[in-house]
């Protein structure tokens, strides 16, 4: 476009100047509109899509912390419309490996299908669906995830749900050492590597009780205190009979019962369970003495001397959480057997006592020190091996017993239809000191693959050589393939 | 229009320009007060060596044309008005002007907790004509300011690094700003919820008065027609006939703070959170929160050393995310293996968006020297190029004004003497709406 | 009484020992398999194991032992027989951690653990129910020479039973603890320091060896300082040093095993020192490797076992330690279990907690295999040794019984 002249444009007719006004404030208004404020701009794409989530991740808000007594009435996941690009139900398959139940027999080539997380079938036969995640464990043992009664540094404080990291070193090498449900604090959680679904199993379901001989006056107030509280029970036992009758009476005073006597009180409704730390035997007749009286469910933590205790604990229907290596030496100026012992978890369990285990060192440490952590947990149940207890029954302390005692085991511990796709596929009986974890599942999802993951990939890559049966570790030659 | 000869077009059209000019605000008053200004000032020409544009193919020995601050075309011999401003820059490379999608560029430090949805920016800036200078020297044109804190500090403000001081503002309010504190959000978004409900309640009652009152009426109405007519007292209308003046519906208001919480899980368009993970970990924890509300978002990462932010490319990749890095090489954790987060993002779906390594003049001065690592590192350069310029303008939701280099956008463009990925490269010149607002010194 | 039995009322030790020593000519082990970790690597299966006036009489199968008349018979099931187990690196043998280290100087000549040898301690006692026999008691690392280390029977009632060699060994630390002494010393003042004290002690030999060798006709004089150095330098007595970390196991190469040509063990081992294996198989440095058993390599994400380490990069003299009390002296086995998890092989693991640890302290014509005229020091257990599930049953030292877990309550 050119021009003809510079000055002139400005002097124009009347005419032209007043249209040329209007279109000056024809396009104010329209500036108005269109460069206005960020409020009005034309509507923006959402900036992702929120709504539905990647196909590894489930889309129930899962039952976690829920307590569920029915394993059969479990249902894991809602399903998503098929629409979304997610699948409707989500399969997992092992096949081809020696099952272990733990509460039931062992199988061998058996099948164990999974759906939603769920365990759906357990045997040989077991037909797959055509949309299925298999995982061959041919050569392998299968074992149920191990459940570790005490643990520190794996999920975070609080509600573990919320401060968990997710993809942490310690959560990864707990699941390397086989454990799938640890207790965090007051919960119990699961080490769900990847994602914050379907981690904590219970919440507060434990009550820590102080009585101990070293403080004489908080053991007698403890014991007055629920002396009260079921002096309270029986009133309202009472007056339920007689209300029943018709009598015309006022309930008990209920006012008093909150902080810690509501605690009490659900201690002696078996709706809490108390925990008592407690190693001497003493002290573990004692407390043994006080559940059966009081009638609450026991369990004691350390009891190092327990094994003279034992038939105290069993008739107080306790659980023990006790590391068979404890070391205390026998002091010889008392004259009654005292000190640990080996033998220890063997005897407890053989007076009823629920026993699980547990390591020296209730963490995960990457500083050297071999054997005495979570990662190594199966070695402390062979210790108790050791003092006597038999492998299958070793093999409970860190599976379904210890489930017991922190009260999940209607979720986990064992490999049973309904029960949680909690999985181990290892190289060998998984108490034997050379059997390395090669695959963990949580919640039927691969969590853990030694072959993937970097740590112990290079350790024996190809599994255990040799048999795997107990009683025979080294070949007769003594030969060893290098 | 009969009769009206070229002549009066042109000056239509120069009157037109004129006042799209006003509007745009990139000139002053003095133009609607209607003192004459040379048309011809009002288009500028750029001779360029090399365009990129960020649409297509870079554009050798082109010509840029911008009127009014935007601009109007972009080719190999176009028309312009012969007294045009011209600026030769056939030794130049033109690209457009970078983008800071999150920086306290000039503002002070201070620390701040809780929820403060209503706070922005605007509230702490006031801005000097050199406020952004070390950004404006590295090649940026606009910059996303933050508000300082943890958990929802408040809202950014997008403005200009430099040109007019009173034209600056890109955008404000902009996006919230969310740091890692899932129980925090989640409580947030519970009570904004509260909030919501309130309204509704509130509403609920109102319609349900609004109704009782009405049945009222007809039946005071209907038991009017069917007696006599009482005497009426002086003054007083009749019940029937009072035209019911209905008073409209006050909405309780909306706790401040919680305000743009309601917008986002109503899904206001335009309204978006932007969530800032420190890891891997940070993401499944926000991720639960904000699927739940759907709420729109994007993602801030630190992704320094060794961040364990890989474990989540995939999912990030899969809804094809908008996050914003740090150019930066990095190492898988617990090992020596180098790392090309960045990269890998990119490869995965996501846009990736680079924000510059720490918040002061030296990083913004390494980031083209930072680009050029990540692309000999294996990068590809597009993406590279992108994730300074269109990226963010999209994550910001400003590209229909920034980004690239085509007909409507803004002009604002970075002149650099030589390849943007060139070592050696240097920031001679930068465009704001059409002005040169700096050029390099020498040995600057 | 035997150890190990938790508070049951038994005979005092010294009654039954004595019992014993008058009764029975010779004791007959029969036991399901013996590893008798010599040199041929035997094995047998279904075995005899004869055992008379503290040696060994007969090892064979049964087939082909006939027992002795008169000779008590000792019948294990599907039990193993194998070496009493030897500690390399051990501080318990003193009984407490006070008597841990004298840090009088950065190296402190002239000190002996002899002093602290406390026979039947606690520590000694537990350590019985892991089937060790014979310690390497040393001071600890707290300064970088800290004296002479003393070889003990854990089975010595006292001192002279306990006491197999003394001066055992010659303790050094070359860094990697001796450094918090005076509140920071450095690798160099250290090395200096640590060679000044070795050149003295090699400058006092080599006078008595010139006048020994009748080429000085003037008597030196004798200092009871440097006296039990000379052992060392005649290739008697080893230096263990405590070494760790590739440039402090480099320094110990250079300055022990290169320019002093000194018997050398290496002690401890750990951390990324297994990339010198290399370098230590060319020598016959002994590498006893523990407590720690792994490495977390942060620079390949990895878990390297050190054992695994140091044998894949050709080193065989290699042996296993706890570094009691740091892990339990009656653990042993299991430090050798943990390094067959991270990657060793499990004979070979038996192998160094026995015959290679045995050679690493000068002990192995007495101890550290089972052969006909050593020493009966024996350890039977119900299974494999390194399997924790195998418990130690019954522990033998100069062919008497120090501790019987077959009745009664087992401490470990």
């Amino acid at each position: 476009m050119t021009r003809a002249t510079g000055h002139s444009v400005w002097r124009m007719s009347s005419r032209s100047a007043l249209r040329g006004l209007l279109a000056v404030m024809w396009l104010l208004c329209g500036a108005v509109v269109v460069l206005g404020d960020a409020e009005t701009q034309p509507a923006l794409q959402p900036a992702s899509r929120p709504a539905s989530q990647p196909a590894s991740q489930p889309t129930s808000q899962a039952v976690a912390t829920t307590t569920q007594s029915q394993p059969t009435t479990t249902t894991q996941a809602t399903t998503t419309q098929p629409g979304e690009g997610e699948p409707a139900e989500r399969w997992l398959a092992v096949v081809n490996g020696r099952v272990h139940t733990v509460t039931g027999p062992v199988l061998d080539g058996a099948t164990v299908l999974c759906k939603d997380g769920v365990i759906s079938a357990i045997g040989t036969g077991v037909a797959l669906p055509a949309e299925c995640q298999v995982v061959d464990a041919a050569g392998r043992e299968v074992y149920p995830g191990l459940v570790a009664a005490a643990a520190g540094g794996i999920h975070g404080g609080g509600d573990p749900a919320d401060t968990t990291n997710v993809y942490s070193l310690n959560m990864l090498i707990a699941l390397a050492g086989g454990i799938t449900t640890a207790i965090a604090g007051d919960h119990v959680a699961k080490l769900t590597f990847g994602t914050t679904e379907g981690m904590v199993l219970r919440s507060g379901a434990f009550l820590k009780l102080k009585y101990s001989s070293r403080d004489p006056l908080a053991r007698a107030k403890l014991r007055a205190d629920l002396e009260r509280v079921r002096a309270h029970v029986r009133e309202v036992a009472a007056y339920e009979r007689q209300k029943s009758r018709g009598d015309d009476v006022k309930p008990p005073d209920k006012e008093w019962i909150k902080g810690k006597y509501d605690r009490y009180l659900k201690l002696l409704r078996r709706e809490l369970v108390g925990m008592v730390s407690a190693g001497e035997e003493q002290e573990l007749r004692d407390v043994a003495e006080l559940a059966q009286t009081f009638g609450f469910d026991l369990v004691v933590r350390g009891a190092h001397e327990g094994w003279r205790a034992a038939s105290a604990l069993g008739r107080a229907g306790a659980a023990a959480i006790v590391t068979p290596r404890a070391d205390v030496a026998p002091d010889e100026r008392l004259n009654r057997p005292n000190g640990s012992t080996i033998e220890n978890a063997r005897i407890l369990r053989e007076h009823g006592v629920r026993v699980a285990v547990i390591p020296n060192t209730a963490a995960i440490t990457v500083w050297g020190l071999a054997g005495r952590d979570l990662l190594h947990l199966n070695m402390e149940a062979a210790f108790a091996v050791r003092g006597g207890m038999s492998n299958d029954d070793a093999l409970k302390t860190i599976t379904i017993d210890a489930a017991r005692v922190l009260g999940v085991d209607d979720r986990v511990g064992s490999l049973e239809v309904g029960k949680d796709a909690d999985l181990l596929i290892c190289d060998g009986d998984l108490l034997h000191y050379m059997t390395q974890v090669h695959t963990t599942i949580v919640n039927g999802r691969v969590v853990y693959e030694k072959a993937k993951e970097s740590l112990f990939a290079h350790i024996r890559p190809e599994g255990k050589p040799g048999v795997s049966d107990f009683d025979d570790q080294w070949p007769r030659q003594l030969t060893w393939p290098d | 229009m009969a009769g009206v000869g070229h002549r009066a077009w042109a000056r239509v059209i120069a009157v037109v320009a004129v006042a799209g000019l006003c509007a745009s605000g990139s000139v002053g008053p003095r133009c609607l007060a209607g003192e004459p200004a040379d048309e011809d000032e009002r288009f500028v020409v750029i001779r360029a060596g090399r365009v990129i544009t960020n649409v297509g193919d870079e554009v050798r020995n082109g010509v840029i044309v911008v009127s009014g601050g935007t601009i109007r075309s972009v080719g190999k011999g176009l028309e312009y008005p012969l007294s045009a401003t011209v600026i030769d820059a056939r030794d130049r490379v033109v690209m457009p002007g970078l983008i800071n999608p999150h920086s306290r560029n000039g503002l002070p430090r201070y620390g701040r907790g809780g929820v403060h949805g209503d706070l922005t920016v605007a509230e702490e800036y006031f801005p000097l004509a050199d406020a952004h200078e070390d950004l404006l020297k590295a090649g940026y044109t606009a910059v996303a300011l933050v508000p300082a804190g943890q958990g929802i500090p408040g809202r950014a403000m997008i403005v200009r690094t430099g040109g007019d001081e009173d034209g600056r503002t890109l955008q404000s309010p902009a996006y919230l700003r969310v740091t890692a504190d899932k129980r925090l959000l989640r409580g947030a978004l519970a009570r904004a919820k509260k909030e919501i409900e309130k309204v509704e309640t509130a509403r609920k009652e109102f319609e349900k008065k609004r109704e009782e009152t009405r049945k009222e009426r007809e039946k005071k109405a209907k038991e009017a027609k069917g007696k006599k007519p009482e005497k009426e007292k002086e003054g007083e209308k009749p019940a029937a006939t009072q035209p019911a003046k209905e008073p409209a519906f006050k909405p309780p208001p909306i706790d401040p703070a919680h305000k743009v919480l309601v917008d986002l899980i109503q899904k206001k368009p335009g309204v978006f959170a932007l969530v800032e993970l420190g890891n891997a970990s940070d993401y499944e924890h926000m991720q639960e929160v904000l699927a739940k509300h759907e709420i729109a978002h994007h993602f801030l990462a630190r992704n320094h050393r060794q961040s364990d932010l890989e474990y989540v490319v995939e999912k990030l990749g899969r809804d094809e995310a908008k996050i914003i890095l740090q150019p930066e090489m990095g190492r898988v954790p617990y090992s020596a293996e180098r790392l090309h987060l960045v990269r890998v993002f990119s490869e995965a779906g996501c846009e990736v968006s680079l924000m510059p390594v720490g918040d002061r003049a030296s990083e913004y001065a390494q980031m083209f020297g930072r680009l050029a690592e990540l692309v000999r590192a294996g990068w590809s350069r597009e993406a590279a190029l992108k994730s300074v310029t269109l990226h963010p303008a999209r994550l910001l939701g400003l590209d229909k004004r920034l980004g690239s280099i085509e007909q409507g956008k803004d002009a604002d463009f970075v002149f650099l003497d030589g390849d943007p990925l060139d070592p050696t490269v240097r920031v001679q010149a930068v465009m704001i709406g059409g002005q040169i607002v700096h050029e390099a010194e020498g040995d600057e | 009484m035997a150890y190990g039995h938790v508070g049951l009322a038994d005979e005092p030790a010294d009654a039954r020992a004595a019992k014993q020593d008058a009764e029975a000519a010779g004791m007959a082990f029969h036991v399901a398999k013996v590893v008798a970790m010599d040199d041929a690597d035997t094995v047998i299966n279904d075995a005899v194991v004869l055992v008379r006036d503290g040696r060994i009489e007969a090892v064979g199968p049964a087939d082909d032992v006939s027992v002795p008349d008169g000779y008590e018979e000792l019948a294990f099931g599907e039990h193993w027989l194998v070496p009493g187990i030897v500690e390399a690196h051990n501080h318990s043998a003193a009984g407490s951690w006070s008597d841990l280290n004298d840090m009088v100087y950065q190296t402190n000549p002239g000190l002996d653990t002899r002093a602290v040898v406390r026979p039947e301690n606690e520590w000694i006692k537990t350590a019985w129910t892991g089937g060790v026999t014979t310690v390497m008691l040393i001071p600890g690392s707290g300064t970088n020479l800290a004296g002479m280390g003393t070889v003990v029977s854990t089975g010595g009632r006292n001192p002279d039973e306990a006491i197999v060699n003394s001066p055992g060994s010659l303790k050094v630390a070359q860094a990697g603890n001796p450094e918090w002494y005076f509140g920071g010393n450095t690798r160099r003042f250290m090395n200096w320091n640590t060679r000044q004290t070795m050149e003295k002690a090699l400058d006092y030999h080599r006078q008595w060896e010139a006048y020994e060798g009748g080429e000085v006709t003037e008597e030196p004089a004798y200092d009871p300082i440097w006296e039990p150095f000379r052992g060392v330098f005649r290739g008697e007595v080893p230096v263990t040093v405590h070494t760790q970390i590739y440039q402090i196991l480099l320094a110990t190469m250079d300055m022990f095993v290169d320019e002093f040509a000194l018997w050398t063990v290496l002690d401890h081992c750990t951390f990324d020192a297994w990339k010198l294996g290399p370098v230590v198989r060319e020598s016959d440095a002994y590498a006893v490797n523990g407590p720690r058993q792994y490495h977390f390599d942060r620079t390949a994400r990895r878990m390297i076992g050190n054992a695994d380490g140091w044998w894949k990069n050709g080193v065989r003299r290699l042996g296993i330690n706890t570094d009691a009390p740091v892990t339990p002296q009656k653990e042993l086995t299991y430090q050798a279990a943990m390094a067959c998890w991270y990657g060793w092989v499990p004979h070979e693991a038996l192998r160094g907690i026995t015959n290679i640890n045995a050679k690493s302290i000068g002990v192995y014509d007495d101890v550290g295999s089972v052969e006909v005229g050593k020493q009966a020091d024996v350890s039977i257990w119900t299974g494999d040794p390194l399997d924790p599930r195998s418990a130690c049953v019954l522990t033998v030292v100069k062919g008497r019984i120090i501790y019987d877990g077959r009745s009664g309550l087992r401490r470990f």
